[in-house]
């Protein structure tokens, strides 16, 4: 039933803990669990036409790290969630790139074209739409849970193994319910379901049930532990659902401040805040967050609205929820009031909860490039890193991505620009130890972002080009005469223009 | 079993017939000193490393052993015993030669050590300026056919015609130098880097049409001339001989010839070197006296300078000084697991210098006490100022913390975070620190 045509690139090149979902049906098992956990059970049919198979395809695909480089035929496998007449749930990475989108129902042959309505790449959420009213016919809203799943109890999971034509209902327990990094951006720390289930990348993904309840969306597992999966709770696809009602997705609010923790009797004593306040110190803000106009470096935040702090950062009430969870909880819109310390003198701000636009270098999905002169320059993101080998990365580029804002490099330019790639040419073969490293000037300016730095070249081009990298103390030259050289050659030899997308 | 040994034996003769006599040559255990930079007040086992040596007179040997370590004494090895203690009389940290002495005498044949007579009788002609995994400095050494996969030393006619390393042979000259000349017996450094290989983008850019030479990508300070001699700098003629004429495959080796050895006489440590360069199309000439590479004056040198690293705990906060071999102690993948500021400094400024910084002083992690709670969690942080001044080195933070006149210590780290603590406690944790992890001492400054 599932044709691979041609190279599945895509297939291939998922990070293992980024799950391909593939759901097909069978009938085995099934009934018993269901009817064991439940009173009150849906027919095995009404489970399974709930859930539906996409395939993603793309006849030409862009890497996301070497965008100029043009892949072949791609297909990619998931799973979704039909959650209303015409839209379906799925993992933001099932469909990240997506050209081409189809849906099947279980047990039916008949490829419905689907578009991508909301993608929310910070909780790898997105919502799918099938325009043909047909499609409603035979499928079933099967429900979200509204509890999360006791520790230790069972749950099933749709999905296929490693791109196989047959379903496997995984039988799985909750292990536990905890903070997790969201492989997908990697930035993004959420709430988790880890289950003991062996999943395959490939086939994992796709809902976990517990009696007729959906519990989870399998979307990542362990690299390091066997048979260890990860789920995105209700409480977070609920956040999703909300947050999309208005007709766009804004995502999570963001606490958009470092902070360390308010122990020391000292540090109380030296900020002139009374001993016995407890809370928390702002190390750094992020530019362009909620709060940013109103809070300060070594403000000590003791309140956050009807709520007293401790000195984690916890919101004590009956049940203590963090700084972070409290104002995730929150939609961007919502207004939050801050009690804080400055000077020995008590302060409040009430501000309302914006997008963290800083963070975007860490979300973005795709990377626009500049070429010249057989050199291949790119924007410092995600997109970049997210096919790169951490252990082969230079260090300067990781260190300019992470640290971009708790070392304030922000104030330095828009956005950092990286020597991505160098196709070969004798010209600047001698140049290969500076790919990976971070651009300082060009003919000694600037460049705010790459668009920027393709002016300024285009600026200076009847000169010699100087870029100067951080960390190494002789730029790159090249002279009029051979950048046209090397461009001509380049052309010849790799079919590669000079372009910026 | 049986037949490894006869293998063995018939190469041995093999070798005696051909004049390389085996016997000439021992094996010798040395010793080093081991410290620990993330836990340096440990005493920790010390190195063991075994490496041929051979008999240069009546009581000494000569060995070639790792660079930038501190050689406590050796043991000659015979038959996997150990055959004599050996002291040490003269290592050269950048590369690693040894001289050893014994009151002893052994009766191992002396190899004789003559730079004229090797160049006659061993006959090597090509070769290459090598940076050698265990040496700071290029090493001009001749090419073989022959590869090894174990260093050994090179005897014909009992004179000593080398080390071979591979195919590599590190030649008489170096350790004729070494062992005769007392005082300049160590190997001088370029005290710069360059580029050979120029492209024709940058030959158009920084030479004259009329000129031809090297460029100058990275001048090492406290060991090449820092500040006269700048990245950039294109350097056409070296003591007065024009580079023009060289082509650009043996560029590189010429260059480093007429700064180092001209011809089979190693430049001592002082000579004056005068290079003739461009710098922004204006032709000027620099001159300097060559010296022994030291990461002395480094901002991250690779190994702390001084005998151990240094470090100083204050209020159960351990402070040292960043090195490359600080973060190697995060294991195999330290370049993964080790943090990402510290590694980025060290590999991209290690050689650099700092306006206001002798090195860059970090909070290596927290010893935990009652008193320093909130701070626990503190660890590979950057120290940028105490008590709102910059600081240069350990030492300047010590004195800065026990100088403390005001009731509070304040301490802001790279990143925002900060450490406050009350003077008078500072002095009632470092007593419990003492009696807890029973410490000798705080700090090894000797302030």
């Amino acid at each position: 039933m599932i044709e691979f045509f041609g190279e599945n690139l895509k297939f291939i090149h998922m990070k293992k803990n980024k799950l391909l979902l593939l759901l097909w049906l069978i009938f085995l098992l099934l009934p018993t669990l269901i009817y064991a956990e439940d009173d009150n059970p849906k027919s095995f049919k009404q489970v399974f036409s709930s859930v539906v198979l996409i395939k993603n395809e793309s006849f030409i695909t862009e890497s996301a790290s070497k965008p100029w480089m043009k892949e072949s035929f791609t297909t990619g496998l998931g799973t979704g969630l039909v959650i209303s007449p015409t839209e379906i749930l799925t993992n933001a990475h099932v469909v990240i790139d997506s050209k081409f989108l189809t849906v099947r129902i279980y047990n039916k042959l008949k490829p419905y074209v689907a578009k991508v309505k909301y993608i929310g790449i910070d909780c790898d959420l997105a919502i799918i739409e099938v325009e043909d009213p047909e499609f409603s016919k035979d499928t079933t809203i099967f429900p979200f849970s509204d509890t999360i799943p006791t520790l230790g109890s069972d749950l099933l999971i749709l999905g296929y193994p490693n791109g196989t034509e047959n379903l496997t209902v995984e039988k799985g327990s909750i292990l536990s319910f905890e903070k997790m990094r969201y492989s997908f951006t990697g930035l993004d720390f959420r709430s988790v379901l880890k289950a003991k289930a062996s999943i395959y990348p490939g086939n994992s993904g796709g809902p976990a049930i517990q009696g007729n309840k959906v519990v989870g969306l399998v979307f990542q597992i362990s690299q390091i532990e066997r048979d260890i999966t990860y789920l995105i709770p209700t409480t977070v696809i609920n956040h999703f659902l909300q947050d999309v009602k208005d007709g766009k997705y804004d995502g999570f609010p963001n606490l958009g401040f470092n902070f360390q923790t308010g122990y020391s009797n000292s540090l109380k004593n030296y900020y002139k805040i009374p001993p016995d306040t407890k809370g928390i110190l702002i190390n750094a803000i992020y530019p362009q967050s909620s709060f940013y106009e109103y809070l300060r470096e070594k403000d000590f935040i003791f309140r956050i609205d009807d709520y007293p702090l401790n000195n984690e950062g916890e919101l004590v009430s009956d049940k203590p929820v963090s700084m972070i969870d409290y104002l995730e909880n929150k939609f961007i819109g919502d207004s939050v009031t801050i009690y804080f310390y400055r000077d020995g003198e008590k302060f409040k701000a009430t501000s309302k909860l914006k997008k963290t636009d800083s963070l975007d270098l860490y979300r973005d999905e795709s990377s626009s490039y500049y070429v010249n002169g057989g050199l291949v320059f790119q924007p410092v993101s995600r997109a970049f890193f997210s096919n790169q080998e951490i252990s082969s990365l230079d260090s300067s580029s990781k260190y300019h991505y992470s640290y971009y804002i708790q070392d304030k490099l922000y104030r330095f330019n828009d956005r950092d620009i990286v020597l991505g790639y160098i196709f070969d040419d004798p010209e600047n073969i001698r140049y290969k130890d500076y790919r990976l490293k971070i651009v300082e000037t060009i003919n000694g300016y600037t460049a705010q972002d790459l668009e920027d730095f393709s002016n300024l070249w285009k600026k200076f081009e009847k000169q010699p080009i100087r870029i100067k990298f951080r960390g190494i103390d002789l730029p790159i030259i090249l002279t009029p005469g051979n950048i046209d050289k090397i461009n001509i050659r380049i052309k010849k030899r790799y079919g590669v223009d000079n372009e910026t997308k | 079993m049986k037949l490894n040994n006869f293998l063995l034996l018939s190469i041995t003769f093999l070798f005696s017939n051909l004049s390389i006599s085996a016997q000439n040559i021992s094996d010798i255990e040395i010793i080093f000193k081991k410290a620990s930079h993330q836990n340096p007040w440990l005493v920790k086992e010390p190195i063991r490393k075994i490496t041929p040596g051979i008999r240069i007179d009546k009581n000494s040997f000569f060995t070639i052993s790792l660079p930038n370590e501190k050689p406590l004494f050796a043991e000659l090895e015979r038959n996997n015993h150990s055959n004599g203690r050996l002291k040490v009389d003269r290592y050269d940290s950048s590369i690693g030669f040894i001289k050893l002495t014994s009151d002893e005498v052994f009766s191992l044949p002396i190899v004789k050590i003559n730079t004229k007579t090797a160049a006659k009788i061993c006959n090597y002609k090509s070769y290459d300026y090598i940076n050698f995994s265990f040496s700071n400095v290029p090493i001009k050494a001749y090419r073989t056919n022959t590869y090894t996969d174990k260093a050994h030393f090179i005897i014909k006619n009992g004179y000593l015609c080398g080390f071979q390393i591979q195919n590599s042979i590190i030649p008489t000259f170096y350790i004729e130098k070494f062992l005769h000349d007392k005082n300049h017996f160590e190997v001088p450094h370029p005290g710069f880097h360059f580029v050979s290989s120029l492209t024709s983008s940058e030959l158009e850019f920084y030479f004259p049409k009329t000129k031809k030479g090297i460029l100058v990508s990275e001048v090492f300070p406290g060991v090449g001339p820092a500040f006269q001699l700048f990245p950039g700098d294109a350097i056409y003629a070296i003591n007065g001989k024009s580079l023009h004429n060289f082509s650009q495959t043996e560029m590189g080796d010429k260059a480093l010839d007429l700064i180092l050895n001209p011809g089979t006489k190693l430049n001592s440590i002082g000579s004056k070197i005068s290079l003739d360069l461009y710098r922004n199309g204006k032709s000027m000439n620099v001159t300097y006296n060559l010296k022994k590479y030291s990461e002395k004056e480094f901002l991250v040198p690779e190994t702390h300078p001084a005998d151990t690293p240094l470090y100083y705990i204050s209020g159960g906060l351990l402070f040292t000084e960043l090195t490359g071999s600080y973060l190697k102690e995060f294991g195999e993948n330290y370049r993964k697991n080790s943090e990402k500021k510290l590694l980025y400094l060290s590999e991209s400024y290690f050689s650099k210098v700092h306006p206001h910084r002798e090195r860059i002083v970090i909070l290596s992690r927290v010893l935990p006490d009652q008193k320093n709670l909130g701070y626990q969690e503190f660890q590979d942080l950057i120290v940028q100022k105490v008590n709102g001044e910059n600081i240069f080195n350990l030492k300047d933070l010590k004195k800065r913390i026990l100088s403390n006149n005001s009731e509070y210590v304040s301490i802001e780290f790279s990143g925002g975070k900060i450490i406050i603590i009350r003077s008078d406690i500072i002095a009632e944790i470092d007593r419990n620190i003492l009696n807890n992890y029973k410490l000798k001492y705080l700090d090894n400054l000797g302030l």
